[in-house]
Protein backbone atom coordinates (compact mmCIF):
# COMPACT_ATOMS: atom_id res chain seq x y z
CA UNK A 1 0.00 0.00 0.00
CA UNK A 2 1.61 3.21 -0.86
CA UNK A 3 2.42 5.22 2.12
CA UNK A 4 -0.12 7.89 3.51
CA UNK A 5 0.77 11.43 1.79
CA UNK A 6 1.67 13.76 5.16
CA UNK A 7 -1.56 15.80 5.69
CA UNK A 8 -1.50 19.31 4.44
CA UNK A 9 -3.52 21.23 6.65
CA UNK A 10 -4.39 21.40 10.56
CA UNK A 11 -8.11 21.60 11.47
CA UNK A 12 -8.29 22.84 15.26
CA UNK A 13 -11.81 22.13 16.66
CA UNK A 14 -12.38 23.24 20.47
CA UNK A 15 -15.26 21.80 21.26
CA UNK A 16 -17.32 23.33 23.82
CA UNK A 17 -20.97 22.29 25.56
CA UNK A 18 -22.17 25.79 24.63
CA UNK A 19 -19.91 26.43 21.55
CA UNK A 20 -17.43 24.88 18.89
CA UNK A 21 -14.60 26.88 18.01
CA UNK A 22 -13.27 25.84 14.48
CA UNK A 23 -10.94 26.19 11.76
CA UNK A 24 -8.13 25.73 9.73
CA UNK A 25 -4.70 26.73 12.15
CA UNK A 26 -3.41 29.28 9.59
CA UNK A 27 -6.18 31.22 10.23
CA UNK A 28 -6.16 34.39 12.64
CA UNK A 29 -9.84 33.44 14.34
CA UNK A 30 -12.04 30.45 14.66
CA UNK A 31 -15.23 30.57 13.06
CA UNK A 32 -17.65 30.38 16.27
CA UNK A 33 -20.89 28.04 16.10
CA UNK A 34 -22.94 27.01 18.41
CA UNK A 35 -23.27 23.84 19.16
CA UNK A 36 -26.68 23.34 19.50
CA UNK A 37 -29.79 22.34 16.88
CA UNK A 38 -32.30 24.76 17.97
CA UNK A 39 -35.87 24.77 17.01
CA UNK A 40 -37.73 28.18 16.64
CA UNK A 41 -41.46 28.85 17.62
CA UNK A 42 -42.72 28.57 13.85
CA UNK A 43 -41.39 25.07 14.05
CA UNK A 44 -37.96 25.37 12.06
CA UNK A 45 -35.15 23.91 12.59
CA UNK A 46 -31.49 25.23 12.79
CA UNK A 47 -28.23 23.52 13.04
CA UNK A 48 -25.70 25.41 14.69
CA UNK A 49 -24.74 28.58 13.07
CA UNK A 50 -27.80 28.50 11.17
CA UNK A 51 -29.49 30.47 13.69
CA UNK A 52 -27.64 33.58 13.43
CA UNK A 53 -28.32 33.90 9.76
CA UNK A 54 -31.33 32.39 9.08
CA UNK A 55 -33.53 33.17 12.33
CA UNK A 56 -35.66 35.81 12.56
CA UNK A 57 -37.43 35.27 16.09
CA UNK A 58 -35.63 34.67 18.76
CA UNK A 59 -38.52 34.00 21.82
CA UNK A 60 -39.12 30.41 22.48
CA UNK A 61 -35.99 28.89 21.09
CA UNK A 62 -35.66 25.16 22.33
CA UNK A 63 -32.61 23.71 22.34
CA UNK A 64 -31.15 19.96 21.85
CA UNK A 65 -27.62 19.72 22.52
CA UNK A 66 -25.25 17.16 22.37
CA UNK A 67 -23.45 17.92 25.59
CA UNK A 68 -25.56 16.84 28.64
CA UNK A 69 -24.19 17.94 32.26
CA UNK A 70 -20.85 18.27 30.63
CA UNK A 71 -20.59 14.63 28.57
CA UNK A 72 -21.06 14.20 25.20
CA UNK A 73 -24.03 11.74 25.19
CA UNK A 74 -25.75 12.70 21.73
CA UNK A 75 -23.88 11.75 18.79
CA UNK A 76 -26.57 12.23 16.71
CA UNK A 77 -26.99 15.25 17.17
CA UNK A 78 -23.30 16.13 17.40
CA UNK A 79 -22.90 14.45 14.15
CA UNK A 80 -25.53 16.60 12.20
CA UNK A 81 -23.28 19.73 14.03
CA UNK A 82 -19.75 18.24 12.98
CA UNK A 83 -21.12 18.09 9.31
CA UNK A 84 -21.62 21.02 9.14
CA UNK A 85 -18.60 22.74 10.84
CA UNK A 86 -16.10 20.26 8.61
CA UNK A 87 -17.59 20.09 5.72
CA UNK A 88 -18.89 23.32 5.41
CA UNK A 89 -23.03 24.76 4.62
CA UNK A 90 -22.18 23.93 0.58
CA UNK A 91 -21.89 28.19 -0.13
CA UNK A 92 -19.28 29.37 -1.57
CA UNK A 93 -18.38 31.77 1.66
CA UNK A 94 -17.12 28.95 3.78
CA UNK A 95 -14.67 26.21 2.19
CA UNK A 96 -15.06 22.91 4.06
CA UNK A 97 -11.99 20.17 5.43
CA UNK A 98 -11.14 17.42 3.29
CA UNK A 99 -10.57 14.86 6.29
CA UNK A 100 -8.37 12.94 4.41
CA UNK A 101 -5.69 14.79 3.64
CA UNK A 102 -5.89 16.84 7.22
CA UNK A 103 -4.56 16.54 10.67
CA UNK A 104 -7.29 16.86 13.10
CA UNK A 105 -6.75 18.71 16.87
CA UNK A 106 -9.79 18.28 18.95
CA UNK A 107 -9.80 20.13 22.50
CA UNK A 108 -12.55 18.53 24.65
CA UNK A 109 -13.55 19.20 28.11
CA UNK A 110 -11.17 18.23 31.13
CA UNK A 111 -12.23 15.08 32.85
CA UNK A 112 -13.83 13.60 30.25
CA UNK A 113 -15.79 10.04 31.30
CA UNK A 114 -13.13 7.55 29.05
CA UNK A 115 -16.67 6.20 27.44
CA UNK A 116 -17.34 9.63 25.60
CA UNK A 117 -13.94 10.28 24.68
CA UNK A 118 -13.69 6.59 22.84
CA UNK A 119 -16.95 7.37 21.38
CA UNK A 120 -15.27 10.50 20.08
CA UNK A 121 -12.21 8.77 18.91
CA UNK A 122 -14.14 6.50 16.34
CA UNK A 123 -16.31 8.25 14.91
CA UNK A 124 -13.24 10.96 13.93
CA UNK A 125 -11.59 7.69 12.16
CA UNK A 126 -14.54 5.89 11.37
CA UNK A 127 -16.76 8.21 10.21
CA UNK A 128 -14.86 11.48 9.03
CA UNK A 129 -11.48 9.61 8.22
CA UNK A 130 -8.80 12.46 9.20
CA UNK A 131 -5.74 11.80 8.23
CA UNK A 132 -4.12 12.38 11.52
CA UNK A 133 -5.79 13.05 15.25
CA UNK A 134 -4.73 14.42 18.07
CA UNK A 135 -7.41 15.05 21.17
CA UNK A 136 -6.62 16.86 24.56
CA UNK A 137 -8.56 18.94 27.13
CA UNK A 138 -8.93 21.93 26.00
CA UNK A 139 -6.99 23.41 29.46
CA UNK A 140 -3.65 21.68 27.36
CA UNK A 141 -4.81 23.84 24.42
CA UNK A 142 -4.84 26.93 26.43
CA UNK A 143 -1.81 25.99 28.05
CA UNK A 144 0.08 26.01 24.47
CA UNK A 145 -0.46 29.35 23.91
CA UNK A 146 2.48 32.14 24.87
CA UNK A 147 1.12 34.00 27.93
CA UNK A 148 4.22 35.85 28.59
CA UNK A 149 3.42 37.62 25.34
CA UNK A 150 -0.12 37.36 25.22
CA UNK A 151 -1.67 38.23 28.34
CA UNK A 152 1.23 39.51 31.30
CA UNK A 153 3.17 41.92 29.14
CA UNK A 154 0.55 44.55 30.00
CA UNK A 155 0.90 43.86 33.90
CA UNK A 156 2.27 46.88 35.38
CA UNK A 157 5.29 46.99 37.42
CA UNK A 158 4.69 47.62 41.38
CA UNK A 159 6.45 50.50 42.90
CA UNK A 160 8.15 48.57 45.63
CA UNK A 161 10.04 46.54 42.95
CA UNK A 162 10.50 48.69 39.32
CA UNK A 163 11.95 47.36 36.44
CA UNK A 164 15.49 48.66 35.51
CA UNK A 165 15.11 49.87 32.04
CA UNK A 166 18.37 47.06 31.08
CA UNK A 167 16.20 44.59 32.58
CA UNK A 168 12.99 44.96 30.61
CA UNK A 169 15.28 45.20 27.53
CA UNK A 170 17.03 42.57 28.14
CA UNK A 171 14.76 39.70 29.65
CA UNK A 172 12.28 38.12 27.35
CA UNK A 173 10.71 35.69 29.53
CA UNK A 174 10.43 32.11 28.14
CA UNK A 175 7.57 30.32 27.70
CA UNK A 176 6.24 28.42 30.84
CA UNK A 177 5.65 24.67 31.08
CA UNK A 178 3.35 25.49 34.02
CA UNK A 179 -0.26 27.29 33.71
CA UNK A 180 -3.00 26.98 36.07
CA UNK A 181 -5.84 26.71 33.84
CA UNK A 182 -9.59 27.75 35.25
CA UNK A 183 -12.13 27.37 32.49
CA UNK A 184 -15.46 28.94 33.57
CA UNK A 185 -17.61 27.32 30.38
CA UNK A 186 -21.27 26.51 30.47
CA UNK A 187 -21.31 23.16 32.19
CA UNK A 188 -18.72 23.93 34.79
CA UNK A 189 -15.98 25.80 36.12
CA UNK A 190 -13.08 23.57 36.06
CA UNK A 191 -9.29 24.21 37.52
CA UNK A 192 -6.78 22.37 35.52
CA UNK A 193 -3.14 22.86 36.76
CA UNK A 194 -1.03 21.97 34.08
CA UNK A 195 2.77 20.67 35.39
CA UNK A 196 5.49 20.31 33.01
CA UNK A 197 3.56 20.31 29.95
CA UNK A 198 0.98 17.67 30.90
CA UNK A 199 -2.10 17.75 32.41
CA UNK A 200 -1.62 16.61 36.06
CA UNK A 201 -5.30 14.88 36.88
CA UNK A 202 -4.90 14.57 40.39
CA UNK A 203 -5.54 18.39 40.29
CA UNK A 204 -8.17 19.01 38.31
CA UNK A 205 -11.38 20.17 40.78
CA UNK A 206 -14.74 20.76 38.97
CA UNK A 207 -17.25 23.22 40.12
CA UNK A 208 -20.56 22.54 38.61
CA UNK A 209 -21.62 25.98 38.25
CA UNK A 210 -21.44 27.14 34.98
CA UNK A 211 -23.07 29.78 32.28
CA UNK A 212 -26.22 27.37 32.34
CA UNK A 213 -26.44 27.49 36.20
CA UNK A 214 -26.38 31.09 35.79
CA UNK A 215 -29.16 31.57 33.54
CA UNK A 216 -31.63 28.74 34.82
CA UNK A 217 -31.37 30.94 37.87
CA UNK A 218 -32.10 34.22 36.39
CA UNK A 219 -34.56 32.86 34.76
CA UNK A 220 -36.29 31.59 37.69
CA UNK A 221 -35.66 34.66 39.63
CA UNK A 222 -37.07 36.79 36.67
CA UNK A 223 -40.48 34.24 36.38
CA UNK A 224 -40.74 34.85 40.21
CA UNK A 225 -40.46 38.44 40.03
CA UNK A 226 -41.39 40.01 36.79
CA UNK A 227 -42.14 38.01 34.12
CA UNK A 228 -42.61 33.89 33.18
CA UNK A 229 -39.59 33.54 30.92
CA UNK A 230 -39.21 30.16 31.45
CA UNK A 231 -39.53 29.28 27.66
CA UNK A 232 -36.76 31.94 26.61
CA UNK A 233 -33.55 30.97 27.20
CA UNK A 234 -32.02 32.57 24.19
CA UNK A 235 -33.52 35.99 25.59
CA UNK A 236 -32.86 35.35 29.34
CA UNK A 237 -28.89 34.72 28.06
CA UNK A 238 -29.04 37.75 26.28
CA UNK A 239 -30.19 39.39 29.67
CA UNK A 240 -27.27 38.33 31.90
CA UNK A 241 -24.75 38.70 29.09
CA UNK A 242 -26.07 42.55 29.23
CA UNK A 243 -26.83 43.15 32.86
CA UNK A 244 -25.24 41.04 35.13
CA UNK A 245 -21.62 41.92 36.69
CA UNK A 246 -19.59 40.64 39.94
CA UNK A 247 -19.78 43.03 42.55
CA UNK A 248 -16.79 43.51 44.77
CA UNK A 249 -18.56 44.56 47.82
CA UNK A 250 -21.67 42.14 47.65
CA UNK A 251 -23.09 43.06 51.26
CA UNK A 252 -22.91 47.14 50.51
CA UNK A 253 -24.59 46.70 47.50
CA UNK A 254 -27.09 44.11 48.99
CA UNK A 255 -28.17 47.16 51.40
CA UNK A 256 -28.56 49.83 48.72
CA UNK A 257 -30.69 47.44 47.06
CA UNK A 258 -32.56 47.38 49.78
CA UNK A 259 -32.43 50.90 51.02
CA UNK A 260 -33.81 52.36 47.84
CA UNK A 261 -37.14 51.40 45.67
CA UNK A 262 -36.49 50.37 42.23
CA UNK A 263 -36.93 53.83 40.55
CA UNK A 264 -34.22 55.65 42.81
CA UNK A 265 -31.69 52.25 43.10
CA UNK A 266 -28.57 53.67 41.39
CA UNK A 267 -28.02 50.16 40.87
CA UNK A 268 -31.33 49.22 39.25
CA UNK A 269 -31.27 49.69 35.04
CA UNK A 270 -34.24 48.49 32.34
CA UNK A 271 -33.63 46.21 30.00
CA UNK A 272 -35.84 46.63 26.59
CA UNK A 273 -36.81 43.21 26.04
CA UNK A 274 -36.43 41.83 22.46
CA UNK A 275 -39.44 42.17 19.85
CA UNK A 276 -39.95 40.65 16.52
CA UNK A 277 -42.20 43.62 15.02
CA UNK A 278 -42.91 44.08 11.03
CA UNK A 279 -39.81 46.05 10.53
CA UNK A 280 -37.72 43.26 11.59
CA UNK A 281 -36.10 41.96 14.77
CA UNK A 282 -35.18 44.72 17.42
CA UNK A 283 -32.62 42.96 19.65
CA UNK A 284 -33.08 42.97 23.37
CA UNK A 285 -31.11 45.82 25.22
CA UNK A 286 -30.46 48.36 28.38
CA UNK A 287 -31.82 51.23 28.32
CA UNK A 288 -30.20 54.43 28.63
CA UNK A 289 -31.63 57.71 30.14
CA UNK A 290 -31.31 59.77 27.31
CA UNK A 291 -33.56 56.81 25.07
CA UNK A 292 -37.37 57.35 24.70
CA UNK A 293 -39.64 54.70 25.51
CA UNK A 294 -41.73 53.16 22.92
CA UNK A 295 -45.07 52.79 23.82
CA UNK A 296 -45.22 48.95 23.29
CA UNK A 297 -42.02 48.12 24.49
CA UNK A 298 -41.46 45.89 27.19
CA UNK A 299 -39.17 46.84 30.16
CA UNK A 300 -37.52 44.84 32.69
CA UNK A 301 -35.86 46.14 35.47
CA UNK A 302 -33.17 44.28 37.61
CA UNK A 303 -31.63 45.14 40.15
CA UNK A 304 -29.89 43.32 42.97
CA UNK A 305 -30.62 40.20 40.37
CA UNK A 306 -27.85 42.01 38.31
CA UNK A 307 -25.06 40.91 40.99
CA UNK A 308 -26.81 38.45 42.79
CA UNK A 309 -26.74 35.71 40.03
CA UNK A 310 -22.99 35.67 39.39
CA UNK A 311 -22.43 35.63 43.11
CA UNK A 312 -23.22 31.75 43.13
CA UNK A 313 -19.73 31.36 41.33
CA UNK A 314 -18.36 32.89 44.69
CA UNK A 315 -21.03 31.49 47.13
CA UNK A 316 -22.65 28.29 45.53
CA UNK A 317 -24.23 27.93 49.47
CA UNK A 318 -26.40 30.84 48.66
CA UNK A 319 -28.21 28.26 46.35
CA UNK A 320 -27.84 24.98 48.36
CA UNK A 321 -24.72 23.63 46.62
CA UNK A 322 -22.36 22.13 48.81
CA UNK A 323 -19.18 22.79 46.68
CA UNK A 324 -16.83 25.73 47.19
CA UNK A 325 -16.63 29.19 45.27
CA UNK A 326 -14.37 30.07 42.72
CA UNK A 327 -11.45 31.13 44.68
CA UNK A 328 -11.56 28.21 47.14
CA UNK A 329 -11.23 25.24 44.31
CA UNK A 330 -8.16 27.02 43.46
CA UNK A 331 -7.25 26.80 46.61
CA UNK A 332 -8.03 23.48 47.20
CA UNK A 333 -6.66 22.33 43.36
CA UNK A 334 -3.14 23.52 45.25
CA UNK A 335 -3.05 21.82 47.84
CA UNK A 336 -3.36 18.50 45.88
CA UNK A 337 0.42 19.50 44.78
CA UNK A 338 2.84 18.79 47.52
CA UNK A 339 5.77 20.81 46.18
CA UNK A 340 5.73 24.59 46.76
CA UNK A 341 7.66 25.52 44.18
CA UNK A 342 5.41 24.33 41.54
CA UNK A 343 2.08 25.67 43.67
CA UNK A 344 3.86 29.16 43.45
CA UNK A 345 5.07 28.95 39.50
CA UNK A 346 1.26 27.56 39.25
CA UNK A 347 -0.08 30.81 40.90
CA UNK A 348 2.17 32.88 38.63
CA UNK A 349 0.55 31.69 36.01
CA UNK A 350 -2.73 31.37 35.92
CA UNK A 351 -5.20 32.28 33.23
CA UNK A 352 -8.96 32.54 32.92
CA UNK A 353 -10.84 31.22 29.98
CA UNK A 354 -14.78 30.42 29.35
CA UNK A 355 -17.23 32.74 28.54
CA UNK A 356 -18.73 33.10 32.03
CA UNK A 357 -15.16 34.93 33.31
CA UNK A 358 -16.70 38.01 31.25
CA UNK A 359 -18.34 39.16 33.98
CA UNK A 360 -17.50 42.99 34.89
CA UNK A 361 -16.08 42.51 38.11
CA UNK A 362 -14.73 39.02 38.08
CA UNK A 363 -11.57 39.60 37.68
CA UNK A 364 -11.21 42.19 41.21
CA UNK A 365 -13.24 39.89 42.93
CA UNK A 366 -10.89 36.66 42.20
CA UNK A 367 -8.34 38.63 42.59
CA UNK A 368 -8.86 39.34 46.03
CA UNK A 369 -10.51 36.38 47.01
CA UNK A 370 -7.56 34.28 46.04
CA UNK A 371 -5.44 36.29 47.52
CA UNK A 372 -7.02 36.10 51.08
CA UNK A 373 -6.04 32.32 50.39
CA UNK A 374 -2.61 32.13 49.33
CA UNK A 375 0.07 32.38 50.94
CA UNK A 376 1.66 36.29 51.56
CA UNK A 377 5.07 35.59 49.64
CA UNK A 378 3.30 34.10 46.76
CA UNK A 379 3.49 36.25 43.19
CA UNK A 380 -0.07 36.00 41.51
CA UNK A 381 -0.20 36.54 38.05
CA UNK A 382 -4.31 36.31 36.73
CA UNK A 383 -4.49 36.33 32.94
CA UNK A 384 -7.32 37.17 31.97
CA UNK A 385 -7.05 37.12 27.64
CA UNK A 386 -9.18 39.47 25.60
CA UNK A 387 -11.03 36.74 24.27
CA UNK A 388 -11.53 34.07 26.60
CA UNK A 389 -13.70 31.91 24.33
CA UNK A 390 -11.34 31.52 21.44
CA UNK A 391 -7.80 31.63 24.02
CA UNK A 392 -8.01 27.65 23.67
CA UNK A 393 -8.27 27.92 20.13
CA UNK A 394 -5.92 30.14 19.30
CA UNK A 395 -3.34 27.56 21.46
CA UNK A 396 -4.65 24.90 19.27
CA UNK A 397 -3.69 26.70 16.06
CA UNK A 398 -0.68 27.78 17.54
CA UNK A 399 0.29 23.99 18.42
CA UNK A 400 -1.03 23.17 15.23
CA UNK A 401 2.20 25.19 13.45
CA UNK A 402 4.30 23.01 15.55
CA UNK A 403 4.81 20.17 12.77
CA UNK A 404 7.51 18.30 14.36
CA UNK A 405 5.88 18.36 18.23
CA UNK A 406 2.30 17.66 16.72
CA UNK A 407 3.48 14.58 15.01
CA UNK A 408 4.88 13.02 17.95
CA UNK A 409 1.64 12.92 19.62
CA UNK A 410 -0.94 12.65 17.34
CA UNK A 411 -2.43 9.39 16.08
CA UNK A 412 -2.16 8.65 12.37
CA UNK A 413 -5.12 6.43 10.65
CA UNK A 414 -2.85 3.87 9.90
CA UNK A 415 -2.29 3.47 13.51
CA UNK A 416 -6.08 3.50 14.46
CA UNK A 417 -6.38 0.96 11.72
CA UNK A 418 -3.53 -1.54 13.15
CA UNK A 419 -4.08 -1.20 16.90
CA UNK A 420 -7.69 0.36 17.41
CA UNK A 421 -9.10 2.63 19.88
CA UNK A 422 -6.71 1.45 22.18
CA UNK A 423 -3.67 3.51 21.04
CA UNK A 424 -5.36 7.09 21.51
CA UNK A 425 -6.28 5.74 25.28
CA UNK A 426 -2.33 5.34 25.34
CA UNK A 427 -1.48 7.94 23.25
CA UNK A 428 -3.25 10.68 25.05
CA UNK A 429 -3.00 9.67 28.10
CA UNK A 430 -5.47 8.94 30.94
CA UNK A 431 -6.13 9.89 34.39
CA UNK A 432 -5.00 6.62 35.99
CA UNK A 433 -2.04 4.23 35.64
CA UNK A 434 -3.96 1.22 35.83
CA UNK A 435 -5.18 -0.33 33.09
CA UNK A 436 -9.08 -0.14 31.63
CA UNK A 437 -10.47 -2.21 29.28
CA UNK A 438 -12.80 -0.88 27.22
CA UNK B 1 -28.90 -3.40 -11.27
CA UNK B 2 -26.23 -5.41 -10.54
CA UNK B 3 -23.42 -3.33 -9.19
CA UNK B 4 -20.31 -4.85 -11.16
CA UNK B 5 -20.89 -6.54 -14.49
CA UNK B 6 -18.60 -9.80 -14.50
CA UNK B 7 -15.65 -10.15 -16.79
CA UNK B 8 -16.68 -11.39 -20.18
CA UNK B 9 -13.68 -13.84 -21.35
CA UNK B 10 -14.06 -15.97 -18.43
CA UNK B 11 -16.37 -19.38 -18.30
CA UNK B 12 -19.72 -18.03 -17.15
CA UNK B 13 -20.24 -20.19 -13.90
CA UNK B 14 -23.17 -21.78 -12.32
CA UNK B 15 -23.67 -19.41 -9.67
CA UNK B 16 -22.98 -15.54 -10.52
CA UNK B 17 -22.71 -13.78 -6.68
CA UNK B 18 -23.28 -11.06 -9.00
CA UNK B 19 -26.54 -11.72 -9.88
CA UNK B 20 -27.19 -13.21 -6.23
CA UNK B 21 -26.45 -10.03 -4.88
CA UNK B 22 -30.34 -7.77 -3.89
CA UNK B 23 -28.86 -5.29 -1.78
CA UNK B 24 -29.43 -3.04 -4.57
CA UNK B 25 -32.56 -4.23 -6.18
CA UNK B 26 -35.29 -2.06 -6.18
CA UNK B 27 -37.55 -2.32 -3.06
CA UNK B 28 -40.89 -0.69 -3.21
CA UNK B 29 -42.21 -2.05 0.05
CA UNK B 30 -39.73 -0.06 1.50
CA UNK B 31 -40.38 3.59 2.94
CA UNK B 32 -37.76 5.60 1.17
CA UNK B 33 -36.49 7.97 4.18
CA UNK B 34 -37.21 5.79 7.04
CA UNK B 35 -34.37 5.46 9.53
CA UNK B 36 -34.53 2.94 12.66
CA UNK B 37 -34.85 4.51 15.68
CA UNK B 38 -31.40 4.93 17.53
CA UNK B 39 -31.42 3.28 20.66
CA UNK B 40 -27.82 2.93 21.46
CA UNK B 41 -27.61 6.90 22.69
CA UNK B 42 -27.40 6.60 26.97
CA UNK B 43 -27.80 9.91 28.50
CA UNK B 44 -25.95 11.39 31.38
CA UNK B 45 -27.55 9.72 34.08
CA UNK B 46 -26.91 6.18 32.49
CA UNK B 47 -23.37 6.94 31.28
CA UNK B 48 -22.05 8.24 34.91
CA UNK B 49 -24.30 5.12 36.20
CA UNK B 50 -22.40 2.52 34.15
CA UNK B 51 -19.25 4.05 35.02
CA UNK B 52 -19.66 3.55 38.57
CA UNK B 53 -21.16 -0.29 37.64
CA UNK B 54 -17.85 -0.52 36.35
CA UNK B 55 -15.76 0.33 38.97
CA UNK B 56 -17.44 -1.72 41.69
CA UNK B 57 -16.83 -4.70 39.37
CA UNK B 58 -13.60 -4.43 39.75
CA UNK B 59 -11.19 -6.52 41.72
CA UNK B 60 -10.92 -5.05 45.53
CA UNK B 61 -7.08 -3.63 44.77
CA UNK B 62 -8.48 -2.09 41.66
CA UNK B 63 -11.36 -0.68 42.80
CA UNK B 64 -10.26 1.25 46.07
CA UNK B 65 -7.73 2.90 43.67
CA UNK B 66 -10.60 3.48 41.25
CA UNK B 67 -12.86 5.10 43.49
CA UNK B 68 -10.35 7.68 45.61
CA UNK B 69 -6.91 7.61 44.19
CA UNK B 70 -7.74 7.81 40.27
CA UNK B 71 -9.37 11.24 39.37
CA UNK B 72 -12.47 10.63 37.25
CA UNK B 73 -15.08 12.33 36.14
CA UNK B 74 -17.27 11.54 38.77
CA UNK B 75 -14.57 12.57 41.76
CA UNK B 76 -12.89 15.29 40.42
CA UNK B 77 -16.15 17.56 42.18
CA UNK B 78 -14.79 20.17 44.13
CA UNK B 79 -15.39 19.27 48.14
CA UNK B 80 -17.00 21.98 49.98
CA UNK B 81 -16.46 24.68 51.30
CA UNK B 82 -14.34 25.31 54.89
CA UNK B 83 -15.45 28.99 54.79
CA UNK B 84 -17.76 29.99 57.53
CA UNK B 85 -21.46 29.96 55.41
CA UNK B 86 -23.33 32.89 54.43
CA UNK B 87 -27.63 32.48 55.62
CA UNK B 88 -30.38 34.05 54.21
CA UNK B 89 -33.42 34.71 55.59
CA UNK B 90 -36.03 31.96 55.02
CA UNK B 91 -39.28 34.49 54.77
CA UNK B 92 -37.31 38.28 53.70
CA UNK B 93 -34.03 37.08 51.80
CA UNK B 94 -32.07 39.56 53.50
CA UNK B 95 -28.98 38.63 55.56
CA UNK B 96 -29.95 36.14 58.57
CA UNK B 97 -27.76 36.47 61.25
CA UNK B 98 -30.10 34.46 63.75
CA UNK B 99 -31.51 30.94 63.66
CA UNK B 100 -34.86 29.68 65.56
CA UNK B 101 -33.64 26.84 67.73
CA UNK B 102 -37.02 24.71 67.46
CA UNK B 103 -36.93 24.56 63.57
CA UNK B 104 -33.70 26.03 62.48
CA UNK B 105 -35.39 28.46 60.14
CA UNK B 106 -33.05 31.49 59.34
CA UNK B 107 -34.02 35.09 60.44
CA UNK B 108 -33.35 38.76 59.44
CA UNK B 109 -34.83 40.50 62.60
CA UNK B 110 -37.08 40.74 65.09
CA UNK B 111 -39.68 41.80 63.10
CA UNK B 112 -39.83 38.57 61.10
CA UNK B 113 -39.39 36.30 64.36
CA UNK B 114 -42.90 37.62 65.59
CA UNK B 115 -43.78 36.28 62.21
CA UNK B 116 -42.40 32.97 62.61
CA UNK B 117 -42.97 32.28 65.96
CA UNK B 118 -46.53 31.76 65.32
CA UNK B 119 -46.91 29.87 62.06
CA UNK B 120 -48.97 27.50 61.74
CA UNK B 121 -47.79 23.70 62.28
CA UNK B 122 -46.80 22.46 58.37
CA UNK B 123 -45.96 25.90 56.50
CA UNK B 124 -42.25 26.52 58.52
CA UNK B 125 -41.94 22.42 57.35
CA UNK B 126 -42.74 23.83 53.83
CA UNK B 127 -40.56 27.07 54.00
CA UNK B 128 -37.79 24.61 54.98
CA UNK B 129 -38.25 22.26 52.02
CA UNK B 130 -37.44 25.09 49.80
CA UNK B 131 -33.53 24.93 50.66
CA UNK B 132 -33.99 21.14 51.42
CA UNK B 133 -33.54 21.58 55.09
CA UNK B 134 -36.91 20.29 56.44
CA UNK B 135 -37.20 16.93 58.12
CA UNK B 136 -38.25 13.91 56.30
CA UNK B 137 -39.81 11.23 58.28
CA UNK B 138 -39.83 8.13 56.51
Amino acid sequence: MAPQPQPTSVFVLDNGASEIKAGLASSPSPTIYPNAITRSRDRRVFIADELYTQCKDFSGLVYRRPYEKGHLTNWESEKVIWDRVIYGDGSSSSDGVRPEETAFILGEPSAQLPVCSANTDQIVFEEYGFATYFRCPSAFLVHENDHNEALYQTEEETDAQPLAESTKKNTKLLKSDTTLVIDSGYSATVVTPIIENKVYHAGIKRLNIGGKLLRNYLKETISYRHYNMMDESYIVNEIKEHCCYVSTKFAADLEICKKFSLAKNPLAIEYVLPRASASGFRAGHVRTKSEASEPDDQILVLANERFSIPEVLFHPSDIDIAQAGVPEIIAQSLNTIPDRDVRNLLLANTVFVGGSTKFEGFKERVSSELQALTPDDAFLRLGFPDDPITYAWQGGARLGQQKARLRSLQVTKKEYMEYGSNICLQKFGRPAKDDREL
Amino acid sequence: MAPATPPSNTAAPAFSLFDADITSAPKPFRKPGHKTPSRRIKNAKQIAADEMKRIQSLPDESRSAALMDTPTYLNVEAPPSVMPRKWWCDITGLKASYRMPNNGMRYHNKEIYEVIKHLPPGVDQQYLQLRSANVVLR
